[in-house]
């Protein structure tokens, strides 16, 4: 490692070779801008100090340029924050048995006979007079006053089969 | 005291037109090796860029009427400040942007590569070299502390001596002499000896 008279190395002097070069590499384009903020900057000094409409604009773009991914995305999140409040449950509505409901529902829609029923078209009254049947066998026998009598089940039993031939 | 009129030379007009051509003149001078300097710290073509722009207005407005040998201690110290406010404000950037879920991960501008084309090309097989060590160069000059790294850039790239360059630095003689003395170790270290 040999040194100058003024202590410098030749590895600092390779340093500052490569140093120099890149300087010299630098593009056109940061050139460019370098001369542009040059004038910007002798102007500001001709002007004695005072900010010139040039540089405000020229700070103002830059700061919006630096801060402007950040100020996007707050705007874009209090937008959906605002669009989303609305939507969001307001105070208290009546309680709903929803999932009893929707089963039933479905159930009904699902068996067609049940339909059938629900619109009184079809076997209608076959149904009301077997269902009138079944409670009156369940019933103990010394209570048949309360049913109707054999007879008038008898002739709808004698209707029915008539239907049912027909 | 009115200026002089009538045919006599204003000499208040002409000491300001001295004053701006100087100043010309000395920001023409050092831009392009306080833009590397930036650059190296920073690590962002447009940042430097804007860091060199924001120290020239400030060296401008504020420095202008000061003697011209002490603009370029002064011009660099506010060029370090600048390079200090925007890692700053980098690093709060980061961190707002670091919570959004929805940032992109290619916010990086592109380079163009006939903006980077670079002026005077020597030989291509040269310029390769060139190019080779000085990325290098770059790489382990980026990794050194800041301090170090100031110190190095200040003393080798701008060629300020020791006592400008503690001037710049707002440090001692003996803190500038300890800073490169480790740079130049920690650069030999890493890159060897250079054949270039």
């Amino acid at each position: 490692m040999s040194r100058d008279l003024d202590g410098t190395t030749d590895f600092e002097r390779q340093l500052q070779a490569l140093l120099e070069a890149s300087v010299q590499g630098v593009g056109g384009h940061a050139r460019s801008r370098l001369n542009q903020a040059r004038h910007v900057a002798l102007a500001e000094a001709a002007q004695g100090g005072h900010w010139s409409p040039l540089v405000r604009a020229a700070t103002w773009l830059r700061l919006r340029l630096l801060w402007m991914p950040v100020a996007g995305a707050m705007a874009a999140a209090v937008l959906v924050a605002f669009v989303l409040w609305p939507n969001a449950p307001q105070g208290s509505y009546p309680a709903v048995d929803t999932n009893h409901t929707t089963v039933e529902d479905l159930d009904l829609i699902a068996d067609r006979e049940g339909m059938d029923l629900m619109q009184g078209g079809g076997d209608g009254q076959f149904y009301e007079w077997a269902v009138a049947q079944t409670d009156q066998a369940a019933q103990p026998a010394g209570t048949g006053a309360a049913g109707p009598d054999k007879s008038h089940g008898a002739q709808n039993a004698g209707a029915v089969a008539d239907q049912n031939s027909g | 005291m009115p200026a002089a009129s009538h045919g006599d030379v204003d000499l208040s007009d002409s000491s300001s037109n001295d004053q701006c051509k100087a100043l010309s003149r000395f920001l023409a001078g050092v831009e392009v090796r306080a833009f590397k300097i930036a650059q190296a710290a920073l690590r962002h073509e447009d940042d430097a860029l804007d860091a060199v722009q924001d120290a020239m207005l400030q060296l401008a407005r504020a420095y202008s009427d000061r003697p011209a040998e002490e603009w370029k201690p002064l011009f660099y110290r506010i060029l370090e400040n600048r390079i200090r406010d925007m890692q700053r404000r980098r690093t709060v950037r980061n961190r707002v942007m670091s919570w959004l879920p929805f940032r992109s991960e290619g916010d990086e501008d592109e380079a163009d590569p006939i903006a980077e084309a670079a002026s005077d090309e020597p030989l291509p097989t040269r310029r390769l070299e060139i190019d080779e060590a000085m990325s290098a160069l770059e790489k382990a000059i980026g990794a050194l502390p800041r301090r170090q790294q100031q110190a190095f850039l200040l003393r080798t790239l701008e060629g300020l001596d020791v006592a400008q360059t503690a001037r710049t630095m707002g440090c001692s003689e003996g803190s500038v002499k300890t800073h490169y003395f480790r740079a130049l170790q920690t650069l030999r270290a890493q890159l060897g000896e250079l054949h270039v």
